[in-house]
């Protein structure tokens, strides 16, 4: 294998052009980016980025220009011919190829309506944050973010804390935050938030904005009630970014790169079907659907640090062992964030389960462990500044996957 | 079974400035260095490395004397799995 290209320069990106060279390929490696940005890591933008606890040169990745990459920045692939192995980018430049590293990652989802041409934003990258900013360092003072998943939740906190006497209102249409944490979890969420001076609108729909001028003044619910708003953030998840893979006969489910469990792009096959692999062709991060990482329904996205840093990892070493010596993905899902105090980690697919169990703590406390089981197997587990047992659960979670008995593993 | 020459290593409040823990280790082992300023208690490094790695109540990090020599490669791999690269390894 000659030529590599890696196309998205996120953590998955950069770690696969790190573990391309960690693992001996001395052969011409392109890195393309539609960002103009050097390498930045994405879980402190929301949090220490917002309040100012971090710069930007804090979250830079660190090492991703040792690497010895031709960086293309600013430019966006466009385009893939597997037949001839080229990557056609938006100034109408080619990339041939050997390997393909698939790292785009994802785009924040933008309101599916009419938006007022300023004070609505969305936060997905570093620009994102900078405007998010400028508005409220200009003044905005009634800020109402809609969606209260992790980024919601997360800015909602970053808001709070700035000291600057913004008042969040946070709205979601489901009855809790971040509802796939369990019970539990949300409630203490939904506590802190309120107690940090958040008004939770829960259960409430949004139906669109009202502009005064060009800018954003109020935000619509479902009922008729308009909150009064001068600046809106929407958070309502990412949409994975494959539109540039349309007609290059992969398998996109969901918008996302179908992979098998060794991180190998599948090809659209008959009837909808995903199909054979293509073995110059491995995918990582965000924008990977794995038949790895999979509930009893199927693959399960994942939209955590910990896995583009491992798939990225994983997926530039099988690309250079090739199918047949390839490993699989065997890594156990975690995640973090931290909001309103409470810091929460989770291992596991703890959204995929239908019965959540406190096995540790007191919620009263704010500290606690909950278990998630699916028809009695552990399939994930969440704490809140208690993080100490995340590991065995972690290695229980390893042990059902492999389908081996692990001691002390049985559910309480 | 190997005999810790240092002290439990433990950071302070997570998240917080102090000293970096250096930990020596038997005569070609590893060593392992904890940026106690850079650590936020994650425990990303514990899903990894459990043997070596571990969180206390508190979530402050706990490093284990010793780690045996055939755990060299999970304990490079926790430290490339640390989200605020707080870990270094030599001899690994």
């Amino acid at each position: 294998m000659r030529e590599v290209v890696v196309v998205g320069a996120g953590l998955a990106g950069v770690r696969a052009g790190e573990s391309l060279r960690a693992r001996g390929f001395d052969g011409a490696l392109t890195v393309v980016s539609d960002e103009r940005e050097l390498p930045y890591d994405r879980p402190p933008l929301t949090k220490q980025v917002v309040t100012g606890d971090l710069t930007e040169a804090d979250i830079r990745l660190a090492g991703a220009e040792d690497f010895g990459a031709r960086w293309i920045r600013g430019t966006a692939a466009v385009g893939l011919d597997r037949e001839r192995r080229r990557v056609r980018l938006a100034d109408g430049a080619e990339l041939p190829y050997d390997g393909l590293v698939l790292a785009t990652g994802a785009q924040a989802r933008a309101w599916p309506g009419v938006v007022p041409a300023s004070g609505v934003l969305t936060v997905r990258g570093l620009d994102d944050v900078r405007r998010l900013r400028a508005a409220v360092d200009g003044g905005a003072r009634e800020v109402v973010v809609v969606g209260a998943g992790f980024v919601g939740v997360e800015l909602a906190s970053s808001l709070t804390e700035l000291g600057l006497g913004v008042r969040v209102t946070l709205v979601e249409p489901f009855a809790r935050p971040l509802r796939a944490l369990g019970g539990a979890v949300s409630g203490l969420v939904a506590g802190a938030a309120r107690r940090a001076g958040v008004v939770l609108r829960l259960g409430a729909g949004v139906r669109g904005f009202r502009a005064v001028g060009e800018r954003v003044g109020g935000v619509e619910l479902a009922d008729g009630e308009v909150l009064p708003a001068e600046l809106v953030v929407v958070a309502i998840g990412m949409t994975p970014a494959t539109g540039w893979l349309a007609g290059a006969g992969l398998a996109l489910p969901s918008g996302r790169i179908h992979c098998d469990e060794r991180l190998f792009a599948r090809t659209a096959g008959a009837g909808g079907e995903a199909g054979v692999p293509d073995p110059r062709i491995v995918v990582a991060g965000d924008v990977a659907w794995c038949d790895a990482v999979r509930s009893a329904d199927g693959p399960v996205p994942l939209e955590h640090w910990s896995n583009a840093a491992a798939q990225g990892e994983l997926a530039a070493g099988n690309l250079l062992a090739g199918p047949a010596a390839a490993e699989p993905y065997g890594h156990v899902p975690s995640f973090w964030t931290s909001a309103f105090g409470l810091r929460i980690r989770s291992v596991g697919l703890p959204g995929t389960g239908d019965r959540v169990v406190v096995e540790e703590g007191d919620p009263g406390a704010e500290k606690l462990v909950e278990a998630h089981y699916r028809e009695g197997r552990l399939v994930g587990a969440v704490s809140v500044n208690l993080g100490r047992r995340l590991a065995e659960y972690a290695r229980r979670l390893q042990g059902e996957r492999a389908g081996e008995p692990v001691p002390g593993g049985s559910a309480a | 079974m190997g005999q810790g020459r240092a002290a439990l290593c433990r950071s302070a409040v997570p998240g917080s400035y102090g000293m970096s823990c250096v930990r020596e280790l038997g005569e070609v082992g590893m060593r392992i260095t904890v940026n106690h300023g850079l650590c936020d208690g994650l425990g990303q490094c514990a899903l990894v490395a459990p043997e070596v790695f571990s969180l206390d109540d508190d979530e402050r990090l706990v490093v284990a004397p010793d780690p045996a020599p055939e755990l060299a490669g999970r304990v490079a791999a926790a430290a490339r799995a640390c989200p605020v690269r707080a870990i270094a390894v030599e001899g690994a």
